[in-house]
């Protein structure tokens, strides 16, 4: 019997041969013989791979930013019970992970970050915006401050040549380390106890935003409360050769109430936030098509990010007038209680008036939420919405149109 | 030296023509103003110099053609001595046997010439300047008035809708028409209508000169309608002022020094000064010296004030790769002759002789010009532009005695063997060249002086030999060339006022009116 895999490849080798072969004399256009074509995607595993397969009962992987990451290891229900009810362990190591060194790393970044950089002492985090000449967001992420003149910045996207160009001038070196650190993310309402346990009382009684040097098992970890995930958060970071040590003996060490949680309960979570994800509900300025699914920070209610007072930053002008009138609102809608649905269209008055960019069901709240974004005209003359929503059926599926309501955020839990 | 007065209203970069009309502007509105200029010597291209004891040219720049008289009159620039020497110079494109070609062809006599080569081009020359005139004509309201800032400006965007009221109105037919010229080369368009080379050779030439183009480069078309535009924005006329070109820079201080300003030479800037808000505060010098304003005008191209002078510290990731992308490349010479008489030239009436001569006998030798330029080597066949500064200023040479003004384009800024060793042969070329024309050339020749485009860099300051500071392709013009908008000067107090900012290159001077008048309005509405 022909082995059909053999064929396929034998087929993928032909098809290469007659496109070089139509397209010889241009260089570089399918790469070197030896490396991988150029332009093509590789979708990297992250440290924590075979050790999140392992935990991964669904193999239900999702590919983010690059990665691919287990979406659900026992069950949607499971993964998110494990951060609402005990302790969920993430791996975040798919994150996009940037050095600013130097003696003018400050100062770079206080041109670059809508934040004021200078205020944050060593071992602090917080969350920082960086917007291009017209105030749209070019990119978010965890800044967090090591040492005087060295920054660690984590995001989603790759930044790098929108970095590199902005450190131009100043005596700072950016350097892409994305996958030379693991991440792991201890979230929950048990996150506390677990880490006082682990790393002792004075890592669990770190306030939100702070952070400090610990050691497991003789492997070093940068604990940091950064509230990324969910209020009660902790990030474990580590080399990425130290990340498997932590991520096993974290869960030997607490296996009763902790458990790995995957990509989808993740975001479930920051819906319930009402949190807009980079690259999911909005896009980059630098790499969006449409200006359309570019924001402000101010359109993503993520205005006291943006400090004024702190002197020039790239695109405060723009921002200075977008403060004033902004054009289009983020906001969170809650549905009347029904079944989970796919939310698309939102209505006032029986006309469009904007579109929901990311949806789920709420097991806390037996409801469908979601983030959608609104003209702000309509935001302000109407007071009743409805969304157009998408149920499965056995078979097929079936519309309804069901009455929203927009819900402050965070939609579950207290104050964000 | 101590400087004891360092403290002004404005600080204007570059004494360039530019440069200039700003602090004239500036001053005129009672401000306090500083002009510093790197060299020793004001009106950057613009000015006249010795060829050899008492024979006077234009060194640089020779013609104006797109100086508008509104700033003439605005400045009065009579009252401080400018005069024009003449106003109303035709093109005359020369051929070998005598069978000139004058244009503008606007008189019968001028088309019966045409004729008497082609009676099909005599049918299709005013057919071809009407098309381009309507053209032309769409670009005017923004050159003349400067861009519109997108959601700023509703006068601004009144103009705008002028251009656009322009397009609208023209027939479907002529709209595509117009879509199709924008990208074309000048040489695609020509050959459509015309079959005369010597006469497509003419208009070429106002497409190509002083860009690295040729006629058959893509965007060479809108070339020929943005000049146009710019001509007739500045009131249709060409000349050249008593005294040559530096006779402009001359007035221009001569206002500057009666007011309370001041023009200071040998003062090259290293640095702006930015204050801890991110707005301008003053300049410093290379030799540490420091002075300090609240508004700066940079004459000199957006790059150099730009990535250089501010610092790429001070940009946006956008602005600092825009910047690092922007095209000038220059590739012309300059060629000054002193002739113990008037070179005879068969054919030409006296008007002619006063004339601005062209030598490009067709659009293949000009070709033939770019793309040796372009490798890198001298054109076997150089094509120029001429004329005579002492025709109509008799003071510019001895009695009886004349200067030539050559401008070669395609030049190429690196030369294989290096310009050190192919100055004389290049020199050698042209005047032989000439001389195919002029016959007596060689006998008249008495002195001369070459300016290879390095050393017009080094003269003039001029990054590359290039005068536009920035190509002035349809990719670098109009709302792709920075303005004087919020976004152009990164930051605050900081103007663009030279050649590199709408609305180009040329000496205009509307670069720096429109910088200074922006710099004026902007005080009133904020104070």
């Amino acid at each position: 019997m022909v082995d059909p895999f053999a064929r396929k490849e034998e087929k993928e080798n032909k098809v290469q041969a007659v496109l070089e072969k139509a397209v010889p004399a241009v260089p570089g256009l399918f790469g070197s013989p030896d490396g991988p074509p150029p332009y093509t995607a590789q979708v990297l595993p992250t440290c924590l791979h075979s050790f999140a397969a392992a935990a991964c009962r669904t193999n239900a992987w999702r590919a983010w930013n690059g990665f691919t990451t287990p979406d659900i290891y026992v069950s949607l229900a499971a993964d998110y019970e494990a951060l609402r009810m005990g302790a969920g362990l993430v791996d975040l190591s798919w994150q996009t992970v940037y050095r600013f060194s130097g003696s003018e790393a400050e100062a770079c970044l206080q041109r670059l970050m809508t934040c004021d950089v200078k205020a944050l002492a060593d071992h602090e985090t917080i969350r920082a915006f960086w917007c291009g000449e017209d105030g749209r967001i070019v990119g978010e992420g965890m800044l967090m401050r090591l040492a005087r003149g060295e920054y660690r910045l984590s995001t989603a996207g790759d930044h790098a040549d929108w970095f590199m160009s902005a450190a131009d001038g100043f005596n700072a070196l950016v350097e892409d380390v994305t996958g030379t650190l693991g991440c792991v993310a201890l979230a929950g309402p048990e996150a506390g106890a677990l880490v006082r346990a682990s790393f002792g009382p004075d890592a669990a009684a770190l306030e939100e935003g702070a952070a400090l040097w610990s050691a497991l098992h003789e492997a070093p970890v940068y604990v940091a409360r950064t509230g990324a995930l969910q209020e009660e958060s902790f990030e474990l970071w580590t080399d990425a050769e130290d990340a498997p040590v932590i991520w096993t003996a974290l869960l030997r060490a607490h296996g009763t109430s902790l458990h790995a949680a995957g990509f989808a309960a993740c975001d479930l979570v920051r819906l319930e936030r009402g949190r807009a994800r980079w690259g999911m509900d909005y896009m980059g300025a630098e790499c969006a098509l449409e200006r359309s699914s570019t924001r402000t920070p101010f359109e993503l209610a993520a205005g006291m990010s943006v400090d004024f007072e702190k002197g020039p930053f790239i695109g405060r002008e723009a921002l200075l007038a977008a403060r004033e009138k902004p054009e289009l609102a983020a906001v969170a809608l809650e549905a009347e209680q029904s079944g989970p649905a796919r939310l698309t269209d939102v209505y006032a008055g029986g006309k469009r008036a904007g579109g929901v960019t990311s949806c789920g069901w709420s097991p806390v709240l037996c409801t469908n939420i979601a983030l959608a974004v609104l003209e702000a005209e309509a935001l302000s003359a109407s007071g009743s919405f409805e969304v157009d929503a998408e149920f499965e059926a056995e078979i097929g599926s079936f519309r309804r149109r069901l009455p929203v309501h927009i819900a402050a955020r965070p939609l579950v839990g207290g104050t964000d | 030296m101590i400087e004891r007065d360092l403290s002004y209203d404005a600080i204007v970069i570059g004494a360039g023509h530019n440069g200039l009309v700003a602090a004239a502007y500036l001053v005129q509105a009672g401000k306090r103003v500083l002009v510093l200029e790197a060299s020793g010597e004001i009106g950057g291209a613009a000015v006249t110099a010795e060829i050899s004891p008492d024979y006077m040219s234009s060194a640089g720049a020779h013609l104006l053609y797109t100086w508008p008289k509104r700033i003439e009159k605005e400045l009065k620039l009579a009252k401080h001595g400018f005069e024009m020497a003449v106003r109303d110079m035709v093109t005359v494109a020369l051929d070998k046997d005598g069978n000139h070609i004058v244009l503008p062809a606007g008189g019968k006599a001028d088309l019966a010439r045409i004729r008497t080569r082609s009676q099909r081009d005599a049918e299709a020359y005013p057919y071809f300047m009407k098309r381009m005139q309507a053209y032309a004509r769409l670009l005017e309201p923004l050159i003349e008035k400067g861009l519109p800032e997108p959601g700023t400006d509703s006068k601004a965007l009144a103009r705008m809708r002028a251009a656009l009221c322009r397009f609208e109105r023209m027939k479907e037919e002529d709209r595509q028409e117009l879509g199709r010229f924008l990208v074309s080369s000048i040489a695609q368009v020509l050959d459509r209508l015309f079959e005369d080379p010597l006469l497509k050779g003419a208009i070429a030439m106002d497409a190509v000169l002083g860009s690295h183009m040729g006629p058959k480069s893509p965007g060479s078309a809108y070339r020929y309608i943005y000049r146009l535009a710019q001509q007739n924005v500045a009131g249709g006329q060409m000349g050249y002022p008593a005294g040559g070109l530096g006779g402009l820079p001359q007035a221009l201080s001569r206002l500057i020094g009666e007011a309370d300003a001041r023009i200071r030479t040998h003062s090259s800037v290293k640095r702006l000064l930015v204050s801890g808000a991110g707005e301008i505060n003053g300049v410093a010098l290379e030799d540490g010296t420091e002075f300090l304003a609240p508004v700066v005008l940079s004459s000199l191209d957006p790059r150099t004030t730009c990535l250089d002078l501010l610092g790429t510290r001070h940009l946006a990731p956008q602005a600092t790769r825009r910047l690092k992308g922007w095209q000038k490349r220059g590739s012309i010479a300059k060629i000054n002759l002193a002739l113990e008489g008037l070179p005879i030239i068969d054919g030409l009436t006296e008007r002619e002789y006063g004339g601005r001569w062209l030598i490009a006998p067709d659009m293949q030798v000009m070709e033939r010009a770019f793309v040796s330029a372009k490798r890198g080597k001298l054109a076997v066949e150089p094509v120029m532009e001429l004329l005579l500064p002492s025709y109509h200023d008799p003071h510019l040479a001895p009695p009886g005695h004349h200067t030539m003004s050559i401008l070669v384009p395609h030049t190429p800024f690196e030369v294989e063997g290096g310009w050190a060793k192919r100055h004389e042969e290049f020199t050698k070329r042209i005047v032989d060249t000439v001389a195919d024309y002029a016959p007596d050339l060689k006998i008249k020749l008495i002195a001369g002086e070459i300016l290879a485009p390095p050393e017009l860099e080094q003269r003039f300051g001029a990054e590359s030999g290039a005068w536009d500071q920035g190509d002035m392709s349809l990719d670098q013009t109009m709302f792709f060339r920075p303005g004087m908008g919020v976004h152009d000067a990164p930051v605050k107090g900081l103007y663009l006022c030279g050649a590199g900012v709408h609305p180009g290159g040329g000496i205009t001077g509307e670069s720096g009116r429109l910088a200074a008048m922006e710099v004026l309005a902007r005080e009133r509405t904020h104070g």
